[in-house]
């Protein structure tokens, strides 16, 4: 009785109606978020309205996952809440909505809390070196680990100063997907033993390499070429092959094998007689000069730092056309020999123009342009298989301290060489996205009159007007 | 209701403090917009956009602060609540009068944009959307500030209300973080700050506009509670 005596007292009544009414309001509301943060709409719903697109994934890229056929999974090594790159997640975000369920994850892994992971679930081998924050791409066995370094395009100023320029996230994991689902995976031996640039010099095109699926190892030619070589790449030998070596190389090419030579200007005069009796059987020869360019618009700075004619050839057509610039420091020149061989195939790659000079490092005779500055050639071996070449008169271009300065595109030029050479026609390299911040172009006179008008002049203003209208209202 | 947001309005830019909480506020983040002058970008800093948000810590409880207090103390409550307006349209006159104060300061502060259009290329897109976030983040504030000004008589009681909420509910990402699991996680999915900083990174969810929305209807629907309930017991 007095149960419903209290329950039949208005106030009660009241509160208990305000009460369910309230929480009937708000749990519809967060029920509503809920729904719509658990069920997915919302990756159907985000917008990226970024000017260079950062956080989408490109044409090529999705039809690269309309096209998968296994399964592939994405582990991230970090805490989900600790995880904080936004590009990252974002960028997975798309593969995983774009993959038709082929695409599995991201999962999170806290290797603090699950220090075993690692050992249990990959192969120790394939994961050395692992560190809490990378990514592992996996299907079936292949797998590829990203980290940070990967995502980042990063540029040095003069005095050694770092900075990011760019982004290249779709590109690492359409990279890592493609390498761990290919069937096969190219390798590229970069060759040593001849004065070569050491990993520390080229840590970029290599980089750059393992993005666009390539596998890399290092080899020496003292012994047969490995098997499973599918190019071989000497970056800039100084010393000539020895006979041994020589024949190696030989046996190597005459069975298919393609090769990347590219040669700086030589300090001091080596005899590379063995190396030219390579590029012979190929129309192609090496020679010992150093080529100087005149041209105003083709030629940065200095004579030597040549920015050279592009000639279109299976390589070049592929690059966009935007990106075919590049400068060769200090180069030396290509001759195309004139021997008739019906097997064979040179194209042109860079050039100078009439008005360059060559200075002969042998005889020290000036000879006048235009030169060749590098050059493709394909031999054909019987009816179905072929060997490439691609010779430069310039390694430079490659290397890390270059790159950072003047620009990714010459590893664009060796990458599109290495397709050519592996007959990759449907590649198609995905560009870094700029992340470089439009320039204020302001002087130090407008930058403090700027800072005095807001910080001063406008709050004056707002604060004054406040002031007269309230002291004009309280006289009236 | 419009005649209640006429008059809130009006009653703002009738004291000092409107003008001065939007001179205060274009005076202080040109402190950090001189990272964006120094480093000679025409883009916002992230230091800019943060300070934003937690600059409306303060300016937003001592906006709302006077909301319902202001009521009180010149006897205009009772003639509120006795009127033939409903209590939700009081609630939503007096909430969009300080969301309208809100966007002159916001309206007010496009001069830093403005000077980046005018002296270099900035992203347009990405500044319209880091704009949308602030409006957004502002509407959410204002209607815990609101809320806070209902419980209370006292201006000053009001504000500190607001203020320690709104430093709350800013932290729960952080509180996330720290938690982790699943309660992490849930923290995580509530945190503003977090779907704030989208926007300035130039993304637009519709979802995180939705979620921002109804976190502040509830807190507009609470307000209305609250006065209801004191209606209900005035008699």
């Amino acid at each position: 009785m007095k149960i419903r005596d209290f329950f039949s007292k208005k106030s009660v009544r009241y509160e208990s109606y305000s009460l369910v009414i309230t929480t009937v309001v708000i749990a519809v509301i967060v029920l509503v978020n809920v729904v719509i943060g658990m069920s997915g709409i919302s990756k159907y719903v985000r917008f990226d309205i970024t000017e260079n697109k950062i956080f989408s994934i490109s044409q090529q890229s999705i039809d690269l996952l309309k096209s998968l056929e296994k399964d592939v999974e994405i582990f991230i090594l970090s805490p989900e809440n600790s995880y904080t790159n936004l590009t990252v997640t974002e960028i997975i975000d798309q593969y995983v909505r774009n993959g038709n369920g082929k695409i599995i994850g991201p999962r999170y892994v806290d290797l603090d809390k699950d220090p075993t992971f690692i050992s249990k679930n990959f192969d120790p081998d394939r994961v050395a070196g692992i560190n809490a924050g990378d990514i592992i791409v996996r299907c079936g066995k292949n797998l590829r680990v990203l980290n940070n370094s990967d995502f980042m395009e990063i540029s040095y100023d003069y005095y050694g100063g770092a900075s990011v320029t760019g982004l290249k996230v779709e590109q690492a994991f359409t990279s890592a997907i493609k390498s761990v689902t290919a069937e096969k995976v190219n390798t590229v031996y970069f060759v040593s033993g001849h004065g070569e640039y050491g990993v520390d010099d080229l840590s970029q095109i290599k980089s750059s390499l393992s993005l666009n699926n390539y596998e890399i190892k290092e080899t020496t030619l003292t012994a047969p070429v490995p098997e499973d070589a599918d190019v071989l790449f000497f970056p800039s030998p100084t010393n000539d092959l020895l006979g041994s070596e020589l024949e190696n190389l030989k046996r190597y090419l005459e069975n298919g094998g393609d090769a990347i030579f590219l040669f700086d200007v030589q300090g001091s005069l080596q005899d590379l007689s063995n190396f030219n009796e390579v590029f012979s059987a190929y129309n192609l020869q090496l020679n010992y000069d150093l080529v100087n360019e005149f041209t105003q618009a083709n030629y940065l700075k200095e004579n030597w730092m040549i920015r050279p004619m592009v000639y279109m050839s299976d390589v070049t057509k592929n690059l966009n056309p935007d990106q075919l610039f590049i400068y060769l420091p200090m180069s030396r020149s290509v001759s195309v020999l004139n021997v008739k061989k019906q097997n064979l195939e040179v194209s042109l790659l860079f050039g100078t123009t009439d008005n360059s000079t060559s200075i002969d490092l042998n005889a020290g005779i000036q000879r006048f342009g235009p030169f060749y500055l590098g050059a493709l050639s394909q031999l054909e071996i019987g009816s179905a298989n072929h060997s490439r070449i691609a010779l430069i008169g310039n390694c430079t271009f490659i290397t890390d301290e270059y790159t950072s300065e003047l620009g990714s595109n010459g590893s664009r030029y060796i990458i599109s060489i290495l397709n050519w050479m592996q007959e990759r026609k449907d590649e198609v390299m995905i560009p870094a996205k700029s992340i470089e911040t439009p320039p204020l172009n302001m002087t130090q006179q407008s930058r403090i009159l700027v800072f005095i008008l807001l910080i001063a002049v406008i709050p004056i203003i707002i604060i004054g007007t406040g002031l007269f209208v309230w002291i004009r209202r309280k006289n009236l | 209701m419009l005649a209640i947001i006429k008059r809130d309005f009006r009653s703002y830019f009738n004291s000092p403090i409107a003008y001065v909480l939007i001179g205060l506020f274009i005076c202080i983040m040109s402190l950090f917009f001189v990272d964006s002058l120094n480093a000679g970008i025409a883009s916002f800093t992230t230091n800019f956009i943060s300070s934003m948000s937690y600059l409306l810590l303060f300016i937003v409880p001592i906006l709302t602060m006077r909301s319902f207090a202001e009521d009180k103390k010149s006897g205009t409550e009772v003639l509120l609540m006795t009127s033939p307006v409903r209590v939700y349209q009081v609630v939503l006159g007096k909430y969009l009068a300080a969301t309208a104060v809100f966007l002159v300061m916001a309206v007010v502060s496009l001069v830093f944009p403005l000077v980046l259009l005018i002296y270099g290329k900035p992203d347009g897109a990405t500044l319209f959307s880091s704009y949308l976030g602030f409006v957004l983040l502002g509407m959410v504030f204002i209607s815990v500030g609101i809320f806070a000004s209902s419980l209370t008589e006292n201006q000053i009681v009001a504000a500190i209300i607001s203020f320690v909420s709104l430093f709350a509910l800013t932290s729960i990402s952080f509180i996330g973080n720290y938690v982790g699991g699943f309660v992490g996680k849930v923290l995580d999915q509530l945190s503003f700050i977090e779907r704030y900083y989208e926007f300035y990174y130039g993304i637009i969810d519709i979802t995180s506009i939705i979620f921002m929305l109804s976190f502040a209807a509830v807190f507009v629907f609470l307000t209305v509670r609250i006065l209801e309930r004191k209606r209900w017991s005035q008699g």
